[in-house]
């Protein structure tokens, strides 16, 4: 009896399987490293936009797929992380860039943690979706009417900034360059998050999504440990916003409303929220579906509003569901 | 507190729901080792009890006392992680996690709660004396081959075993299980019954159930405490309960061996 009998969940394909997906893997990822070579830098913008919103979509999954809360106000810490780095960066804080991206993500996770203290008892249900819309509504009111913070217009302007190691320096002001910051952080985030839903917190965060009350009886602190999810989905985001505000180069208004709170539940349905890469998949599937209809107005709401309902309709586990069950029935197939 | 000092015990405890009583001050007391049954007509007030014992509904007034301290007022985790272990009536399991996940789960809880070592922290999945624990556990309630089965698919008897694993794993002090073999064939039940003695032969681990199986009951207690609209009418040996007027007129008209329902 080792470890060899472990069957991590949601792994449960083959060994060659895990090989292909691997090496697929291995090599979007080099081709997203070379995308500056490979694509105009009006694409560049959008898979950066992409993996910005994968991991935004990622924060929010971590919350409704492996704890079972969903929060209806995702944008609130996606703007705390965006309007902090765009503010540090305009007006030249003295803080080394990564460490600004740190406190952005920190200040989402600590709106997750008043958030989640003041509602420690009710952290489910309508209650937390009703505490984080308003999060994101009072959030956009503040911005509205602080000056230093753009009010209607955004924060523009915002510099790219340049990484003092001490010993060299890391120029991000090309965009190329900072595409690829971009996505070397976008994966160790990615990394980070598919750790928590495979170590035992992420399974003690499942156990409380199955059964809280059989949860607890288990012994889990099941308050302790919704709040705790809470702060590391709201970290996250804050994280995605802070990426997101040197790369747009503004922040607006538009990022801090109910519509913005929206995409990553779109994106993790589209994608599958039961398969920890569903968000992601959602993702690329949502900028693929409005790059494509960029010069038919319109076209991509109602394509993106069709897609959604036969998923709802037909697979309520998402594009990676349906991908699933078209493989288990070619391999019942082959072996009939 | 000495060896033969109360486990668990509770005094003058009251429990409404909304304006109605439904626990009316029951005292109870379980000693190290020893097994208690809650017997009642449907409506008695025994899961209700049940709950207030292990802190799923709290209590209006009274005291429970657990391992010599005060859990009146401690949530339900807290009374797990002093050594409650509880089942359900209807067995509640983590549905879409495998069996084995389900025990390690607990165990991942058991470890960390008590401060032993759950191996590595940056490691994702459970260390392999983990794995081998909860297989173990399995093996013991004879379910170690399902271990790869979600649990949804279980069968009623299996998701039964499997919530006994779950609170075994916690290598609890004392079981509180509300009706251990409701709804089993009667095979499936001796099973059980034998399962639990083992175990309370074992780590002599105290027993308090609620049970409407006469020979269940019969096998597994000591004691026998019968309540009827929230109070108790009768405690004492098994012998005692069966031969007091007050319980046979509660079940007037029924035959005491299937009494209990």
């Amino acid at each position: 009896m080792t470890a060899a009998s472990w069957v991590p969940p949601g792994a449960q394909t083959s060994f060659t399987g895990q090989y292909v997906m691997t090496a697929i893997g291995a090599v979007l990822v080099v081709l997203l490293f070379f995308a500056p070579e490979l694509v105009n830098p009006g694409l560049l913008f959008i898979i950066g936009m992409t993996l910005i919103q994968s991991v935004f979509a990622l924060s929010w999954n971590l919350l409704f797929g492996s704890t079972g809360l969903a929060s209806f106000g995702h944008a609130g810490f996606y703007a705390i992380g965006a309007y902090f780095t765009g503010a540090a960066l305009r007006y030249g804080f003295q803080l080394p860039f990564v460490m600004t991206l740190l406190i952005g993500g920190a200040l989402g996770a600590l709106a997750a943690y008043i958030i989640g203290v003041v509602a420690l008892k009710r952290l489910t249900g309508i209650f937390l979706a009703v505490l984080t819309v308003a999060l994101t509504e009072a959030m956009g009111k503040i911005i509205g009417f602080t000056p230093a913070l753009g009010e209607q217009d955004g924060l523009g302007n915002i510099p790219r900034p340049i990484i003092n190691l001490g010993f060299a320096m890391i120029d991000l002001t090309n965009s190329n360059d900072f595409y690829r910051f971009l996505l070397v952080a976008c994966l160790l985030v990615t990394a980070g998050l598919w750790w928590v839903v495979h170590s035992r917190l992420g399974r003690t965060f499942r156990a409380i999504r199955e059964d809280a009350d059989r949860a607890r009886f288990i012994g889990i602190d099941v308050a302790r440990y919704r709040v705790i999810s809470f702060m590391i989905s709201g970290g996250t985001a804050a994280l995605a916003g802070a990426l997101s505000a040197p790369w747009t180069r503004i922040v607006t208004l538009d990022q801090v409303n109910w519509l913005a709170s929206t995409q990553p539940m779109l994106n993790s349905l589209l994608g599958g929220f039961t398969n920890f890469w569903g968000p992601v998949v959602g993702s690329v599937v949502f900028t693929s579906i409005n790059y494509w209809t960029r010069s038919y107005p319109g076209l991509s709401e109602m394509l993106v509003g069709g897609v959604l309902v036969v998923i709802i309709l037909v697979a309520p586990t998402g594009v990676l569901g349906i991908l699933g069950k078209i493989r288990a029935r070619l391999k019942k197939g082959d072996r009939g | 507190m000495n060896a033969q000092s109360n486990l668990l015990q509770a005094t003058d405890l009251r429990v409404n729901y909304g304006a109605f009583e439904v626990i009316k001050g029951v005292s109870l007391s379980v000693k190290e080792g020893e097994s208690l049954a809650i017997i009642g007509p449907n409506g008695a007030g025994k899961t209700t009890l049940f709950k207030a014992l292990t802190g799923e509904v709290s209590s209006r007034s009274g005291k429970v006392m657990f391992a010599g301290k005060d859990v009146t007022s401690m949530p339900a985790h807290a009374r797990t992680v002093e050594g409650m272990g509880r089942t359900f009536q209807v067995s509640r399991v983590f549905l879409e996690l495998t069996a084995l996940e389900n025990v390690v789960v607990a165990l991942e809880s058991r470890r960390r709660n008590r401060k032993e070592p759950t191996g590595a922290w940056w490691r994702a999945a459970p260390s392999p004396s983990l794995i081998a624990e909860a297989i173990a556990f399995l093996d013991q309630l004879g379910i170690a081959n399902l271990r790869n089965e979600t649990a949804a698919t279980l069968s009623h008897g299996d998701k039964k075993r499997l919530e006994l694993t779950l609170a075994l794993a916690l290598e609890p002090k004392i079981l509180m299980l509300d009706e251990p073999t409701a709804g089993m064939a009667p095979a499936d039940r001796m099973k059980i019954v034998d399962v639990i003695r083992s175990i309370r032969k074992e780590r002599g681990v105290s027993l308090v159930m609620t049970e409407h199986d006469m020979d269940v009951i019969f096998s597994l207690s000591d004691s026998v405490m019968v309540m009827n609209y929230g109070e108790v009418i009768a405690s004492g040996s098994v012998e005692e309960v069966r031969n007091n007027p007050t319980v046979r007129e509660v079940y007037l008209g029924k035959d005491m061996d299937h009494a209990a329902g």
